[in-house]
Formats: structure tokens, sequence, C-alpha cells
């Protein structure tokens, strides 16, 4: 494997800015590599080489003249194509979007991690709408996992988090609605952060779920990922669900003494129906933190329930004009979704909006207790592609929705998570959450530092 | 507290198809004869779950509503 794909991208960036590397050589190197991958991994909808040499020449041009483009100088990154990319067909996985217009500015996001020096070298594929946990598209096909091609890369955000594990871009962009960035991060083996509700900015994505969507980065360090989220902090009045809080950088502080860090296994419903490895994982996990076992979320099945709900509903109503003209141009399966969630009666819906409420308030009573709570990401590793079924203790669930009850819960009440990747020699990499309370995604990251420096959590590129 | 939805019944699958074709019509859907079967399949699941959450004792202060803060 060549060098750059297996650089950490603070590395990439301070070469490019000492003028050691080239910005060019390193983002046609990425496309390079997407270039020989993808045809098999098939993570991205849109590649764009022109404008990314571009932007690289720029950055190189730039630190030429004394300029300094930032802390991501010259790193390609990948978006999920629900971000607005100026020029380009935002597509959030629809062939009903395939005809409009290109967006005429990008999306806050992209425009921040532009402005730290990063070069988006592509849009990435997801399941339609952000409806899904597989990246299986009807449109755009279905995004293949690197470590293992006979298995999927999750999703929605599937195809930035298989594109960052397979080298072809240092940070991936993606979104998380019930669990969108963490099981792809779990499935793929690579870090992933889904940030307090309101801590980034959606301004310029295709919502889904307006009251659950979140936005957040994947990497292969925790260092890169805490390098994208410092990019992407800060207030955004394009957004109004964005919080006025100014931003807390958490980079200059991942490796502060955390002695003393009360940290939980979270049991119950988080302890059950999930395999072996998965569990192997978080005691692993929960051995090096010292965490203390048996913690209850009393409620996280009516809450995964609830946010089951109230994505149904939120998502029928906004597709609500496109469900009554053009039903056809939807996935069969989002199709059905969104419309029973349009027709679902008010009061079952309001009654899973009131129940958030009662569900902070007992996470709140826990994060007197911790600071930091732990979980499995995903009940199992990556599902084999045609596989339908899951048998846990002899019980045989259906795989596809089974794989977002770790997830659903924390995002219906807007908790920061960072899913670690756990590598367990001879098997397929697996995460585990790492979960904070409101805004105190700095303690989170430090604990994710913690396991990544023991050699628990780490993330390679898949060869 | 809210009284549960049919608690501890189970849902007849005709009766929710009649309940989709007549929502449906009232929201200006036509749910098409190849989609009903998806779109009641759908909303069984979801009614099929609903006991617990609808037995739920939430009381006033429980509520949706955004709450500001000075």
């Amino acid at each position: 494997m060549s060098g750059f794909a297996a650089m950490p991208a603070a590395r990439i960036a301070a070469s490019i800015r000492q003028r050691q590397l080239s910005a060019e050589e390193v983002v046609r190197e990425a496309l390079d590599r997407i270039a020989r991958l993808d045809t098999t991994i098939n993570s991205c909808t849109a590649v764009f080489h022109e404008t990314a040499i571009a932007a690289a020449a720029a950055i190189d041009g730039a630190i030429a003249q004394g300029d300094d483009p930032g802390p991501l100088a010259g790193v390609p990154i990948v978006v999920k194509n629900l971000f607005d990319v100026e020029g380009v067909v935002t597509l959030a996985g629809a062939r009903l979007l395939h005809g409009a217009p290109p967006a005429g500015q990008n999306a806050t996001a992209v425009r921040r991690m532009r402005e730290a020096g990063a070069i988006v070298v592509a849009a990435t594929n997801m399941d339609e709408f952000a409806y899904g946990f597989t990246t299986e598209n009807d449109f755009f096909g279905v995004t293949l996992n690197p470590h293992d091609t006979n298995r999927l890369a999750g999703g929605s955000s599937g195809g930035s988090a298989a594109a960052v594990a397979a080298g072809m871009a240092h940070i991936g962009l993606g979104s998380d609605t019930n669990g969108s960035i963490r099981v792809p991060s779990s499935f793929s083996g690579v870090f992933g952060l889904k940030p307090t509700y309101g801590r980034l900015s959606r301004a310029g994505t295709v919502p889904f779920v307006a009251s659950l969507d979140h936005i957040g980065p994947m990497a292969r360090s925790i260092d890169d990922l805490a390098l994208a989220y410092d990019a992407l902090q800060g207030p955004d009045p394009r957004d109004p669900v964005c919080s006025t809080r100014p931003a807390e950088p958490v980079r200059d502080r991942l490796y502060e003494n955390s002695t003393g860090m009360r940290v939980g296994l979270l049991g119950g419903w988080f302890g059950r129906d999930a395999d072996a490895l998965a569990l192997e994982a978080v005691d692993r996990v929960a051995d090096a933190l010292n965490a203390r076992r048996g913690v209850e979320l009393d409620g996280s099945g009516i809450a995964r329930f609830a946010a089951y709900v109230i994505t149904a509903a939120e998502g029928g109503n906004l597709h609500l004009d496109n469900l009554r003209t053009m039903p056809e141009a939807y996935d069969p399966a989002t199709r059905c979704r969104l419309l029973a969630g349009a027709l679902l009666p008010a009061s079952i819906v309001v009654q899973a909006q009131r129940f958030r409420r009662k569900f902070q308030e007992t996470a709140a009573a826990v994060f007197e207790q911790f600071d930091v709570l732990i979980a499995p990401t995903t009940p199992c590793a990556a599902l084999a592609r045609d596989q339908q079924t899951l048998t846990i203790d002899g019980v045989e669930m259906l795989a596809r929705a089974h794989v977002g009850i770790y997830t659903q819960p924390l995002s219906y009440i807007g908790l920061p998570v960072i899913s670690v990747p756990v590598a367990i020699p001879g098997q397929l990499p697996i995460g585990v959450q790492i979960i904070g309370a409101p805004w105190a995604e700095l303690k989170v990251f430090q604990v994710a530092a913690q396991l990544e420096q023991a050699g628990l959590a780490s993330a390679p590129v898949a060869t | 507290m809210t009284q549960p939805l049919k608690a501890g019944r189970t849902f007849d699958r005709d009766e929710v198809a009649v309940y989709a074709a007549a929502a449906a019509s009232l929201l200006g859907l036509s749910l098409k004869e190849e989609h009903r079967e998806g779109v009641v399949t759908n909303l069984c699941l979801i009614f099929d779950q609903t006991t617990e959450l609808m037995s739920l004792e939430l009381d006033w202060n429980d509520e949706a509503a955004p709450v500001f803060y000075p």
C-alpha cells in the first residue's frame, strides 16, 4: 500500500504545509485509489477529479506564497451525498432528486472543512433519504465492506465509512438520525462521532427527521476525528437547531490526564440480544477502563421504539407531497415506511415525543454518577450481503431492523457518542459506543483516545 | 395517565388495511394496490408494539414542547 492512505491526516497536512509533500500528489493518489478500489466497493456516487486537483493546486500555490491553508491542508475527504457541494446535484441517495439543479452553495459543514484546507474528492453512497442501516440503494447499488466484500458496509452513511476504511479518503462526513454514522463505523471498522444534538450545523443537508438529525465525521484515528470535529464546530444561523454555544475544541486536550473518569457499562437493554463478538468487544473496553458494570438506562427499549415512530412520522410528513404525486420514484422499502409513517395516528407520535423528556431525565440522573457510559454499537459485526436474519441465543430476528437497537435510544435524546472500532485478532472489526452527557464531547474523545493509546481501538486501512 | 391504545390487543390486519385506506384518502394519498401490502405491514409492525409506549405514565411536565432558557 502506498504511503499517504495510511498516514494520519494531521501528518499529511503538516507535511503539505511544510512543503515536504504537495497537496496535488496526495489528492491524485486518493483519486487513483478510488479508481482502483471503488469498482468493487461502490462507495462513491460522484468523483470530483477536476475540482479536487484544482483545489489541491490552489493549496500548493497558497503555501508557495506563504499563506497557511489551515489544519486540514490538502487532506482528501468524502461527503455523504446529502451534503450540498456547490455545483453538484445533492442526491440523498434518491432517484427522485436526480434531475434537481446543482447546489448553489456548500453545506456549512463542507464549507468549514474546505476553509480548514480539506479537499472534497467524492460524494458517497447512502440508503435512500438516509432511511436504512445497510447502504443497499435501489438506484446506486450496494456499498460493500472493504474488510470483506461479501459483507455490507452498514448505513446509512455507508459510502463515507467504506471510503475511509479503504483509504480512499482520510475523513468522511455522514449524518446520523438513528445510528447512521455509528452503525457503518462499527461494520466498516472506523471511528465515528455523533455529537450532541444541535452541536454541528446541518445547514445545506437534505433533512430526514428534523428532531433527530445530526451530522458528524468518521476517520481512522481519534486525532483525525478531533481535527475534523474542531473544524466543523461553531454556531450557524442557517440551522435553527444549531446551538449558539461557542466552539469547544478538543484536539489539544485529547491526552490530558483523564484519571478518575467514572465509566459505567450499560446493562439491561444494552446487554441483551448481542452476539458473542459484540459482548467480548464491550467487555474488553470495560476492563481497559475499569468500568463499573450493570448500569441501567431504564426505558431504553421504549425509547428505541419511540425513535422508530418519530422517524416514520416525521419522514412521512416531510415527503407527503412527493408521496402523493410520485410514489413510484422511491425505493420500494422506503416508500412503504414513509407512507405508513404519514398515516400514523397523532396520539402515538405525540406520546413518542413526550417520552423524550422523561428519558432525558433518566439519562441525566445516570450521568450524575458517571462521566461516560459504554455499550455495544451494533449487536454483531458486518452482515453478510444476503443475510436476512440473525440468530442470537437461539432466537432468530430480522437482521436489518435489529442492527440499530443500541444506537437508536441514544440519538433519541441527542447524547454525544463516539463509536470506536475494536480489533480482535482474526475477527471482523466491531464498534463500541462511548457515550457522554449532553455537550460532554471532550470526555468522550478523551476516553476514546485512551482506548486507542492502549491499542484496543484501531482502524488500519482495510487491505 | 394516558390510556393504552387498545392495550393487550393484537391488531387485525384487515382492520389496519381499512384504517390505512381511510387515512390515506383523507390525506390525498392514493395507496396503489402494489404498495398497500407493504404499507399495512409497516403499520401493523408499529401498532403491534404500541402498548408499552401508550401505557407509560407521563405527567403534565412530560411534554414535547420546546423549553426556552433566557
